[in-house]
């Protein structure tokens, strides 16, 4: 099956219990959404086009649930502040729109800490691999140490890179 | 500063030219691109015939590229580990 069915289908599944979009993506989403422009000016979005944004505002279309957690928000709200302060009000309005119907789920950073993933993956990917493992939620990512991991684990992701059209 | 494009088909020249590295350079497939202090760094993955995770699916290689985000010359090349 090629990635993109196997992607659609993946997404279809899950429309209704819910896709986690990961930090990398979410930032995409943002900055995109509130101007293509600037897609190339942020140093974490600057390795992805117009094209790659379209692409993922398209996959979430299929996506009814939309799950996220304070780790992967606080860290799209850091990188977002990396455009100009003149930006930031605009971008903040935008932030609000993009998520306002997402739901959130809360874990202690400590349960992350403990994990002996930790030092490899960190707080926010320590707590997705949960979220899959133990909730069944789909992970969408373009993070290939998160992405492998999961895979290898048969959990439900979606490389986001494999879908690229390079 | 040159395109993922542009870097991504460096790599597949790359490839192609080293063919007898490559054995399996049909089945390749991006895994990650990130783009730090003028350097675009492509991983892509291979099949390995050589081995079977199951009956369908076979083990992925993984190798990163570095390309030169200014000439698109592939300037390095190691296995990356899961």
């Amino acid at each position: 099956m090629q990635p993109e069915q196997a992607a659609v289908q993946l997404l279809k599944k899950f429309s209704a219990t819910g896709a986690v979009v990961d930090a990398n993506l979410l930032l995409l989403l943002l900055i995109g959404t509130y101007n293509v422009a600037r897609i190339k000016s942020l140093m974490h979005t600057k390795g992805f086009s117009v094209e790659d944004f379209d692409l993922l505002v398209n996959l979430l279309r299929l996506v009814r649930r939309r799950i996220t957690t304070p780790h992967i928000m606080t860290e799209v709200d850091n990188l977002s502040r990396k455009l100009p302060e003149k930006d930031h009000a605009k971008l903040s309005g935008t932030f609000v729109k993009l998520c306002t119907d997402q739901f959130e789920i809360y874990s202690e950073s400590i349960v992350s800490l403990r994990d002996k993933l930790h030092p490899v993956l960190g707080i926010t990917d320590c707590h997705l691999l949960r979220l899959a493992a133990n909730e069944g939620h789909l992970i969408i990512t373009a993070d290939w140490p998160l992405a492998n991991r999961l895979e290898t684990a048969n959990l439900s992701v979606i490389n986001f890179n494999h879908l690229r059209v390079v | 500063m040159i395109t993922l494009k542009q870097a991504v088909e460096s790599v597949r020249q790359y490839v192609d030219e080293f063919g007898d590295i490559f054995p399996s350079r049909t089945t390749a497939r991006l895994e990650e691109t990130e783009f730090e202090k003028n350097v675009w760094k492509i991983t892509l993955s291979f099949e390995d015939p050589s081995s079977f995770a199951s009956a369908i699916n076979m083990l992925r290689r993984y190798k990163v590229f570095s390309v030169n985000g200014t000439t698109g010359e592939v300037i390095a090349m190691r296995d990356r580990k899961p």
